[in-house]
């Protein structure tokens, strides 16, 4: 197993923070760019990154960066992909939670490790969840709605021995269409549990300037 | 984009998000609901689900199926079917009539509800094949759906999954966009 590091590690000019497990098998890929100008239709303008996690197994890891100015977020495009880097000493299941959030006016906090999840405030605009299971099927659930998540996917396969068909990827877009304050932080989050995986993000994110007020 | 600081401005936008997980989903299905605390429109829904086989294939080969359900039950915690489907009940829609089957070559057709039910916002069926070694047997699906239904203060969203076939891991992943109501005209 690869060393753990420390709990915040700054990559490439310091754009983009990252948390995890497995840090040497961790790579960011610095492509933040800025794509339009001030004379871009409404304002427009996009932003991309990505970041893959080489040896996934049954941990979890993060990246996050600051927002600079007011914006309003108004698109993401998520797309994620895992496989098997060699063949399993046994079948087996594999699968990867991936999500995105906002941390609002404070860099993001995190949970304990191995898992190193999002910690995102309870909303309450919703109540807690319940539960109707009446075969007492074995479950697992957050225990209530979490606020200022917008992405959240949940990838899954099986692993047979010859490592047939065992990837699994998803790509999502969504339009939170959200105002985000300077100081407020994007953050991005990979965990597995099963047969060892890489894990990879690509991100594209849409806004326009100011606040949406 | 929609501007300035009305109900339905960016500011005013919200998102939040839950997961759910049957971790040995068996020829039987669950439920979960919340309320809603606030007066809201529903703007999106987004729901990432998958399956997969948890402890291996049991057979030769056979089918796997999920069918996942999302509704909301007004002014109420919604009801649930008999186990071991535990089915999300949605009131019959008195908008619409009941659907009606034409089959000539005397299909095996299965209808459910008979009368499509009111406050539905979801359905989502899984299918796969389960061969002898479990390849390719997982199955997924990414659904957006822009409900833009109006919720108030003591409504609930209730989710639903159900099964059949080889026993597997079935995962809900669910984002909600809404705005506040609150000072809306």
């Amino acid at each position: 197993m690869p060393e753990p590091i420390g709990r915040r590690q700054v990559l490439g000019a310091g754009a983009l923070a990252l948390t995890g497990m497995s840090a040497g098998a961790i790579v960011g890929m610095p492509s933040v760019a800025s794509a339009t100008t001030a004379t871009s239709p409404g304002n427009s303008q996009s932003i991309s990154f990505g970041w893959a996690v080489d040896d996934l197994h049954d941990n979890g890891a993060d990246v996050s960066f600051e927002v600079l100015v007011d914006l309003v977020l108004v698109a993401a495009d998520v797309d994620v992909a895992t496989v098997v880097m060699s063949l399993p000493p046994t079948a087996g299941f594999q699968e990867v939670l991936c999500q995105a959030a906002i941390s609002r006016q404070a860099p993001p906090a995190y949970g304990p490790a191995p898992t190193a999840y999002l910690q995102s405030p309870i909303t309450t605009d919703f109540g807690k969840v319940a539960f109707y299971n009446p075969s007492n099927i074995y479950t697992v659930s957050d225990g209530a709605p979490l606020q200022d998540k917008f992405v959240s996917i949940i990838l899954k396969s099986w692993v047979p021995l010859d490592g047939t068909a065992s990837s699994a990827s998803r790509h999502v877009h969504t339009e939170p269409n959200m105002a985000l304050q300077q100081g407020d932080y994007l953050m991005f989050h990979m965990d597995h549990s099963g047969v060892e995986v890489k894990g990879e993000m690509q991100v594209v994110l849409d806004y326009e300037l100011g606040g949406g007020g | 984009m929609a501007a300035g600081s009305g109900p339905r401005s960016p500011l005013n936008r919200r998102v939040v998000s839950f997961g759910w997980e049957l971790v040995d989903l068996f020829n039987n299905g669950a439920d979960v609901y919340f309320p809603v605390e606030v007066d809201m429109h529903l703007i999106a829904v987004e729901v990432d689900i998958a399956t997969m086989l948890f402890l291996g294939p049991a057979a030769p080969g056979e089918p796997l199926q999920v069918l996942c359900t999302g509704a909301i039950g007004r002014g109420a915690p919604p009801s649930f079917g008999p186990p071991p489907k535990a089915a999300l009940n949605q009131p019959a829609s008195s908008n619409v009539g009941a659907i009606a089957v034409y089959n000539p070559s005397d299909l095996d057709v299965a209808v459910d509800p008979s009368t499509a039910g009111q406050g539905g916002f979801l359905r989502i069926t899984l299918k796969a094949w389960s061969p002898a070694d479990g390849s390719a047997s997982s199955v997924s699906r990414h659904v957006r759906t822009t409900p833009n239904i109006r919720l108030d203060r003591g409504d609930y969203l209730g989710f639903h999954m159900e099964h059949s076939g080889p026993l597997v891991d079935a995962e809900l992943q669910v984002v909600i966009g809404y705005h506040l109501r609150a000072g809306e005209s």
